[in-house]
């Protein structure tokens, strides 16, 4: 609760206080603010005794305040690792921080309300932050159609909660899984519920992006400022993937009845996700198909829930880490290798092989997002797919067989960077954060058992 | 005194010297390297009377653990792992200080202290591990070490080639250990000595399971101490600079092998099938080498045969159950071997690189140190009497009439030729005239103090040595001390030899004999009628079989090596090229295929994606309601 | 208390409902005007509220009418950001159609 205060407090405070000033100036600010937040949520320290908010809307478990440790870390991770952009006013700063206020509302949500409300204070600065490049046409583009099919999917989700206050009588989580059990004990779900369920599934799974409600994500990730690209690729699928567990764990007396439809949901994501992302000619694009991808592995996270004998949310955590790091990582390198050559498409990574510390630390960003082990990608594939395993092998075979897809087109970028080497500036500077994400990638690949609580 | 530290300080040294040997000045390099052995020396000395009391056994932690299976981390000083620390620190010391002015103008200088110090932290894991896995932990370790030191002058592709034969051919007989390690576990449960030991002791298991470990960790020891069929890689690995084949090809890791099996002593008492087999493949190397040795012409090349003949000999002892004299022959070896190799690198660097011992002669008076200590060397490694290496032949000797009269006599023809082919190369070199055209005798020149100084060290070794195991008909109140030393260790001990007195003063006098005539026909032949090895053209018959080391290389070649190589191009071009490789293109382009299908659907249209994603909940929400 | 709401059948409330969220989805799907799809989805919006409160007052908890007063203040926001969003398009390509921008695909 804390540390959401503080988000808040910190957003509202870049917002004003840096309305004329250059982002340069507010840049560490925000991060120090944000990774202060981040050590309060780890600390579990209670700095509002004062304030009493009914456990029925938003409480935090001690799972939860990792959640918001590990959203207040790679919000400052991406707002340090990527070059101050405007010189007039540090308004996106704001918006991102505000957007992050939104993403830890959603981590602790309880309550039907308060997961709208998450979700909506999450994704409404994002409409604006995807469009930030007013003049760029493309910008334009992410940003209406981010808008729009972002507003189509809540409405949805809205008509889902609807459906389901009329089944179950209450809009608190807690109370629904009461509902659900009985249910279950029947065997008869009321269409209401049912129709509710799924409702609700499309709009999570819309943010997440998962397939076939992921087109917005290549469109919009491309089109974007590569700042927010990396924000969104990370913040809204830590927090999406949240409630959805969240979501999950309350019906997760009907587990028997949704697990087919995830499982194939999960596969169609991991196909299509892997599939499109091998025909792309721009890396920024390859990312976003890779992060449907992604989601479609994470989905299986929720074929565990119910079984005793996994911990669904420290998996899905650990998976978490690695995958937003890596991102960040990746986003980054791609936006730098774009400033350096002026070019969109993969040939913006030719002949960086001269440049060798820039290259090393590329390779450990691209094995970790394709799973290679002594990365952190490894790591949450490892203790994911192991474990989904004995759920459902045919699902966990479908993200094998993806994985090895991936390291097809992860792998690209490697050979133009290792192929022409006549174009090579070997002196281009890159910031000191970027060997941290490299650093944090072997750390968590070579003791994941420090970061899975 | 926590037995950590002795493995600290190697790898301290390793790491340092790894990392900042370049910007470090070369004295530093040395100096550090070298006090960073011999510090664990005075430690393990200091040791001494702890070890008399009980073994020193390190606080241990879990290494892995498997199932039931746990191996530890857990290090062991006893007797016999103090006298092997004693030997690779001692003598790696000297050789450190020695490589110190032998490697001076080396470019990679600091990259050769940082492997000579790897090697000796991990010949220390090898000896002190307190379980098999420890030690084959050790064993890859110095395995490695071995290889790139072989290979240290990478360039020169002859010597890479030498540096994977030493590889491969260890390879193979680890392949041996690490088998007897798995039965081990399968039938004993465990690695760790002690409870493996008092396993075999007490529960009685079928003998097949005891002859099978004990021939496979055999196997292992064939491939560290080449012995037959492993033995071709040794004299290859003369490549490496000659401190190396000092250190680790005479005196210190070939020396493993022989180091396992006195470990095992209770499994080999209880497999006198495997013994027998030890018996005979250490007689058959033994002479094998001898004769090989006959006809080498170059320096280091005779001395890496008469190691691998000097290895064969122990490896007798260890057939006929003499384990203590096994011990005995190691130290000694490791005295005179690692002397003359280190007097066979002074000549060298006097010679400016020149092996060749048809191009040198004469040299006793441009280098007199050399000489003289190189003379004492040969003198112990031919049975000289009351020299080191007089004493423990012929105590493996004493054990081999016991055992067979004909084991008894191939082994004293072996020792025989021992001293033939050591003669026959200390004339050519330090006797007669010089003969060499492209390098004046004024440039020969006598070696740094650096250098000369672990000769006299060694030497005085090698003239002493024999007090540690002294037989008893010379004294009888300090004899056998390290027969008495290394008792308690064993279950069963060494095989009991009754020999009557006048038989064993027979026996001497077989030995003295034996050096007599190889002594005087060599000087006859190289000094007095002035004889010179004869060119390699020259050669007829059995001098240019044994000079062509009996064609085995050839043999190996085109036995294995061919055959595996041309199953390798037919999997590359056929099976993999026609079969993975074009299965694999064809899966890539049926995705990629499929990819730009799906592309298509991602159209940039809002309205598209909107319908689908209509289309597609109502497709769940249809499934999900009414089916 | 017996209020003419609760008089009408619940299930009357909820076909409404779903007619008028229906209308507004098939006004988005098959619409071209952006502005006309923002309306549209605002009508799904406020279908759901209506929704909610028919729910609420039929089964006399407040939670359902508290959350319409969030829905209207979200969606509140997020009208005044889309037509931000509408007024940037149009200003850079004096276009308000939806598939006007299709550039980025594939």
């Amino acid at each position: 609760m804390s540390a959401l205060l503080i988000v808040f407090a910190a957003a509202i405070l870049v917002l004003f206080l840096g309305i004329n000033k250059p982002e340069s100036a507010m840049k560490w600010p925000s991060v120090i603010l944000l990774m202060l937040a981040g050590l309060v949520a780890l600390s579990g320290v209670d700095l509002a005794t004062w304030l009493t908010v009914p456990e029925s809307m938003i409480s935090y478990s001690s799972m939860d305040r990792l959640f918001v440790a590990l959203l207040c870390g790679i919000g400052a991770l991406v707002i340090a690792v990527f070059d101050a952009l405007s010189s007039k006013g540090s308004d996106r700063l704001g918006l991102m921080m505000l957007s992050l206020t939104g993403a830890v509302m959603l981590v602790g949500q309880e309550n039907l309300v308060m997961m709208f409300l998450g979700i909506e204070v999450m994704s409404i600065p994002l409409y604006v932050l995807a469009g930030s490049d007013k003049q760029n046409i493309f910008s334009n583009e992410a940003a209406i159609k981010y808008f729009l099919l972002g507003a189509f999917s809540t409405a949805i989700l809205l008509l889902g909660s609807a459906f389901l206050y009329g089944a179950t009588g209450t809009l608190v989580l807690q109370s629904m899984t009461h509902k659900a059990s009985m249910y279950a004990h029947f065997g008869v779900y009321p269409p209401m519920l049912v129709a509710g369920l799924v409702l609700l599934a499309v709009g999570l799974l819309f943010k997440v992006s998962a397939v076939p409600f992921h087109f917005w994500a290549p469109d919009v990730y491309e089109g974007s400022p590569t700042r927010s690209t990396a924000f969104m690729a990370t913040i809204v699928k830590i927090a999406g993937f949240s409630a959805l567990l969240r979501v999950t764990m309350a019906f997760e007396p009907m587990s028997l009845w949704y697990q087919n439809a995830v499982a194939i949901l999960a596969i169609l994501s991991i196909i299509v996700g892997n599939m499109m992302g091998l025909v792309q000619s721009s890396p920024k694009r390859m990312l976003a198909y890779s992060s449907i991808a992604h989601a479609g592995y994470m989905l299986l996270v929720l074929l565990l829930v119910g079984q005793a004998q996994f911990e669904a949310d420290s998996i899905l955590y650990l998976y978490l880490v690695a995958y937003s790091i890596a991102s960040t990582g990746a986003f980054a390198w791609i936006e730098w290798a774009t400033q350096r050559s002026g070019k969109m498409d993969f040939t913006m990574f030719n002949g960086l092989s001269s440049n060798r510390w820039a290259i090393v630390n590329m390779v450990i960003v691209f094995l970790s997002l394709a799973g290679i082990p002594l990365t952190a990608g490894f790591a949450g594939k490892y203790y994911l797919f192991a474990s989904a395993f004995s759920i459902h092998p045919l699902a966990v075979g479908f993200a094998l067989l993806g994985t090895l897809l991936s390291i097809a087109y992860y792998f690209r970028a490697f050979r133009f960077a290792f192929a022409d080497t006549q174009e090579s500036t070997p002196n281009a500077k890159f910031s000191w954060v970027l060997m941290l994400v490299s650093v944090a990638i072997l750390l968590v690949g070579c003791a994941p058992m420090w970061f899975m609580p | 005194m926590n037995l950590y530290i002795l493995l600290a300080l190697p790898l301290l040294g390793f790491t340092i010297n790894g990392l900042f040997g370049k910007q470090l000045p070369k004295f530093v390099v040395g100096a550090l390297a070298s006090s960073l052995v011999f510090i664990p020396f005075v430690l393990a000395l200091t040791l001494w009377s702890e070890v008399k009391e009980a073994a020193i056994v390190s606080q241990p932690f879990t290494f892995l653990q498997v199932g039931d299976l746990n191996i530890e981390f857990k290090l062991m000083l006893d007797r016999l792992s103090l006298i092997m620390t004693l030997i690779i620190t001692g003598i790696g010391t000297l050789i450190h200080l020695y490589s110190m002015a032998y490697m001076a103008d080396d470019a990679g200088y600091y990259k050769f202290f940082s492997y000579l110090n790897l090697f000796i932290f991990n010949m220390l894991i090898l000896v002190l591990g307190a379980n098999f896995m420890m030690l084959f932990f050790g064993w890859e370790g110095v395995g490695l070490c071995s290889y790139l030191l072989i290979g240290f002058w990478y360039h020169n592709p002859d010597f890479g080639y030498a540096a994977r034969k030493a590889f491969v051919m260890n390879r193979i007989g680890d392949l041996g250990l690490l088998l007897g390690l798995f039965m081990i576990i399968q039938h004993f449960g465990s690695l760790d000595y002690q409870v493996v030991f008092s396993e075999i002791a007490k529960v009685s298991h079928p003998q097949w399971v005891y002859t099978s470990i004990a021939v496979l960790l055999f196997v292992g020891a064939m491939g560290k101490s080449a012995q037959i069929p492993l033995y071709t890689w040794l004299p290859d690995a003369m490549a490496g600079p000659t401190p190396v084949s000092a250190l680790i090809h005479a005196a210190t890791m070939v020396t493993a092998g022989v180091y396992l099996v006195v470990r095992s002593e209770v499994l080999y008492t209880l497999a006198p099938m495997a013994r027998d087999l030890i018996l005979y493949v250490g007689l058959a190397t033994s002479l094998l080498a001898a004769f090989i040795g006959l006809k080498q012409n170059d320096i280091k090349k005779v001395l890496a045969y008469s190691t691998v003949s000097q290895l064969g000999l122990m490896f007798i002892a260890l057939g006929c159950g003499a384990y203590s004299a096994a011990m005995f022959h190691l130290a000694t070896h490791a005295f005179f071997k690692a002397l003359l190799f280190l007097g066979s690198g002074s000549v060298i660097h006097g010679m400016h690189h020149e092996q060749d011992i048809r191009k040198m002669g004469g040299l006793r008076k441009a280098m007199p140190l050399t000489y003289v200590t190189f003379l004492i060397g040969t003198l112990a490694i031919s049975g000289f009497p009351f020299l080191s290496g007089f004493f423990s032949k012929d105590e493996i000797l004493l054990h081999t009439f016991h055992h067979s009269p004909w084991v008894y006599g191939l082994s004293v023809f072996s020792a025989g030729l021992t001293g033939i082919y050591m003669f026959r190369m200390f004339f050519l070199t330090f006797h007669g005239t010089y003969r060499n055209d492209h390098y004046a005798f004024e440039k020969v020149h006598e070696s740094p103090i650096l250098m000369t100084l672990p000769l006299m060290v060694l030497a005085a070794l090698s003239l002493s040595g024999g007090l540690l195991n002294l037989p008893h008909y010379l004294t009888h109140s300090h004899s056998e001390a390290l027969a008495h030393w290394l008792e308690p260790l064993f279950v069963f001990g060494d095989a009991a030899v009754h020999v009557e007195p006048s038989t064993e003063w027979a026996l001497l006098g077989v030995a003295v004999s034996v050096f007599v005539i190889a002594f005087v026909w060599m000087r006859q032949k190289y000094v007095v009628q002035g004889r010179v090895a004869e060119n390699d053209d020259q050669m007829s018959g059995s001098a240019k079989l044994l000079a062509h080391k009996f064609y085995v290389d050839e043999l190996y070649d085109s036995l294995f090596a061919k055959p595996l190589q041309a199953l390798g191009t037919w999997t590359y071009r056929v099976l993999d090229r026609k079969g993975f490789v074009a299965f694999t293109d064809l899966m890539g382009k049926v995705t990629h295929w499929k990819g730009q299908t799906l592309a298509r659907i991602q159209s940039g249209n809002i309205e598209l994606y909107l319908i689908i994603m209509v289309l597609a909940a109502a497709l769940m929400l249809g499934i999900e309601l009414f089916a | 208390m017996n209020t003419v709401f609760q008089q009408v059948d619940i299930s009357h409330y909820i076909y409404l409902s779903t007619v008028l969220f229906s209308i507004g989805l098939f006004g988005v799907l098959f619409r071209r005007n952006a502005i006309v799809l923002l309306m549209c989805i605002e009508l799904m919006l406020n279908s759901v509220n209506l929704l909610l409160t028919a729910l609420s007052t039929y089964m006399g908890d407040a939670g359902g009418q508290l959350f319409v007063f969030f829905i209207m203040v979200v969606a509140a926001a997020e009208a005044a950001v889309g037509l931000a969003i509408l007024v940037m398009v149009y200003r850079n390509t004096r276009n308000t159609t939806v598939n006007f921008l299709s550039n980025l695909k594939g």
